[in-house]
């Protein structure tokens, strides 16, 4: 079954009075347990794609559906990317004045769950992140690494379907970054999570199930 | 909830000058309703206080009891007609009253005892009874002006003798005179001769059915010519002086309310505004607006009703230690209310936020 189906999906921005067209008629299917990497030049589109699916903005043209819904609509009242989407941003994003283990159990709270029963699964994940150390500090006080992986555990708090990662091993050493590639790898496989990784870094390409390169507005398989 | 804990616990003076300005706004709200409260009180307590919910007196008098005169019989008359329940005589004049160390003018009044006429918030004591002499029923004021209490004695200007308490009322002060009440046989004795047979006013219940003013409609078509009926509290409002105290306290009060409105939109926006990334990083992760208007709300929360509790402590406590003379009474009634509307006030603006936080983007790479 496919999680991510995108038909000819265009993405125009207008800076000022200019239009400029980001991504032109692309179109791109994931199956669900799916690991794709997509790689490409800065400035290309690449984030822009994550958030098209993730529905945080609209497509200029063309149709998403994720796991059978328009994420865009999806983001009026009913908190379904809490629920189906975890995304490890580019920046990582957490709240500042919130502990590490408190952003992540404020992402699970909004999903609905109560305390009670995330906080062991908090846990759980912070100890398989190797971060349990850190879960009281505030995000000013992590390392880089550390960090993102706090970013990781709250994208997987909910145990969404979905692993949108935005350059997760851009701040990392080679050997964290390879570390953490193959937990995203494992979650996919091990757990069935749809992942897609966008990463510049080439050691990636075709380590998943597929990888693509999005360049002149177009993406293509490698 | 923590997220608002620990964005106060980040900003302290913030928080703080925010707690600050609302408490005293809340403050100054309780303090000029208890105003508007004792200053009405301290005109009309005596009126506002009588049995019958509608009052009878002299067309001419034009709603001014002291120049009011009626024949007597008239009650008679009233208290038989079928659009009335009720219907007894009442009689005012100014009186000086004298004890060893004080000596004041108060409001005396004159009623029929077992009668509507009587005074309705007896605390201590007893009303008057038939034969009653040398009695006299004093508000809860008239202890306070005179340094009085239940079963002590004193003089008035028109008699040597002495006249007892034999119960006390609430705060029925009467143009912010202390009032005392004695029985209508003495009261009209003191009266000048040409005008013995006359009272005041006639206190008259209509039929418990109708509202107020329906019944002073009902009145309205039966009365004499030369009569004229008001609610009774038509008739303490009229009291000359009466509006005019009371609405400037009244004036400012709702002012205030506006104010802590206004000034909770400001701070509060402002504080949206600040923190426009972090409702965009969480409108990302799948917040909707109401995840984050509950953030603000409450923060919102926590702050006014801090204030609001601060503030109002501070007025209450203020005003037990005021001197009766200063008019300030907070009854309960009137903290609660006050509360209730300063919370409204504050919230008043917060539906505001929601637009703003429904119409804010959720693509936390554009926050600016
Ligand atoms: N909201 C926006 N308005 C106008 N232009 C935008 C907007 N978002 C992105 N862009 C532009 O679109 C282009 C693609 O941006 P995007 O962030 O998707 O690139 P990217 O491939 O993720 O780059 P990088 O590898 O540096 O992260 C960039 O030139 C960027 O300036
Ligand atoms: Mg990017």
């Amino acid at each position: 079954m496919s999680a991510i189906t995108l038909s000819n999906v265009s993405k125009e921005y207008t800076d000022g009075l200019v239009n400029r067209t980001v991504i032109k008629n692309l179109s791109i299917e994931v199956s669900s347990n799916q690991f794709i990497t997509i790689h490409g030049p800065s400035g290309n589109g690449k984030s822009t794609l994550l958030k098209m699916i993730s529905g945080l903005i609209q497509p200029t043209s063309g149709t998403c559906v994720i796991l059978g819904a328009n994420p865009y609509k999806g983001q009026k009242g009913v908190k379904w990317r809490a629920k189906n989407i975890g995304y490890i941003f580019q920046n990582h994003y957490l709240l500042p004045e919130l502990t590490a283990l408190e952003n992540v159990l404020y992402m699970g709270a909004l999903a609905g769950w109560k305390k009670k029963i995330i906080l062991p699964r908090a846990k759980q994940i912070f100890d398989y992140l190797s971060i349990s150390k850190q879960h009281n500090s505030l995000p000013e006080t992590l390392s880089g690494g550390e960090r993102q992986r706090v970013a990781i555990a709250r994208a997987i708090i909910n145990d969404p379907p979905i692993l949108l990662a935005d350059e997760p091993t851009a701040s990392l050493d080679r050997d964290r970054a390879d570390e953490l590639f193959d937990l995203l790898l494992e979650m996919s496989k091990k757990q069935g999570k749809t992942v897609v990784m966008v990463t510049h870094d080439e050691r990636y390409r075709n380590k998943g199930d597929a990888s693509y390169l999005l360049s002149g507005q177009i993406l293509e398989k490698y | 909830m923590y997220i608002a804990i620990r964005e106060i616990k980040k900003h302290p003076f913030r928080s703080f000058l925010i707690l600050c300005l609302i408490s005293l706004i809340a403050a100054l709200v309780l303090l000029l309703s208890g105003l508007s409260e004792g200053l009405s009180k301290g005109m009309n307590g005596a009126i506002i206080n009588v049995r019958g919910n509608l009052i009878v007196m002299d067309e001419e008098a034009e709603g001014n009891i002291s120049r009011s005169l009626l024949p007597f019989e008239i009650a008679e008359g009233l208290h038989y007609m079928p659009a009335t329940d009720e219907a007894a005589p009442l009689g005012h004049r100014p009186t000086v009253v004298y004890t060893s160390d004080h000596q004041a003018n108060v409001a005396l009044f004159g009623y029929t005892p077992d009668t509507i006429g009587a005074p309705s918030d007896l605390n201590r004591g007893r009303l008057l009874k038939e034969g009653d002499q040398n009695k006299a029923v004093v508000d809860r004021s008239f202890l306070e002006t005179f340094d009085l209490d239940l079963g002590d004695s004193f003089r008035i200007q028109e008699q040597s003798s002495l006249i007892e308490i034999v119960g006390v009322t609430g705060d029925n002060r009467f143009s912010m005179q202390p009032t005392m009440f004695m029985s209508l046989d003495e009261w009209q004795s003191f009266q000048p001769d040409d005008i013995k047979d006359l009272v005041t006013m006639i206190v008259v219940q209509g039929p418990r059915e109708l509202t107020d003013e329906q019944a002073k409609e009902g009145m309205e078509h039966i009365l004499l010519d030369g009569l004229h009926v008001d609610t009774r509290m038509g008739v303490a409002m009229g009291i000359p002086g009466v509006s005019e105290m009371y609405l400037v306290p009244e004036l400012l009060k709702w002012m205030s309310y506006g104010v802590v409105g206004v000034i909770c939109f400001v701070f509060f926006y402002i504080q949206l505004i600040h923190r426009r990334s972090q409702f965009i990083v969480l409108k990302a992760l799948g917040a909707d607006q109401y995840d984050l208007f509950k953030i603000v709300l409450s923060q919102i929360l926590l702050l006014v009703l801090g204030g609001m509790i601060v503030g109002f402590s501070i007025s209450y406590v203020g005003h037990l230690m005021m001197p009766p003379s200063l008019s300030v009474q907070m009854p309960m009634e009137t903290v609660l209310a006050s509360g209730l509307l300063f919370v409204l006030a504050s919230f008043s603006t917060l539906p505001l936020f929601l637009i703003y936080l429904k119409n804010l983007p959720s693509d936390p790479d554009r926050t600016l």
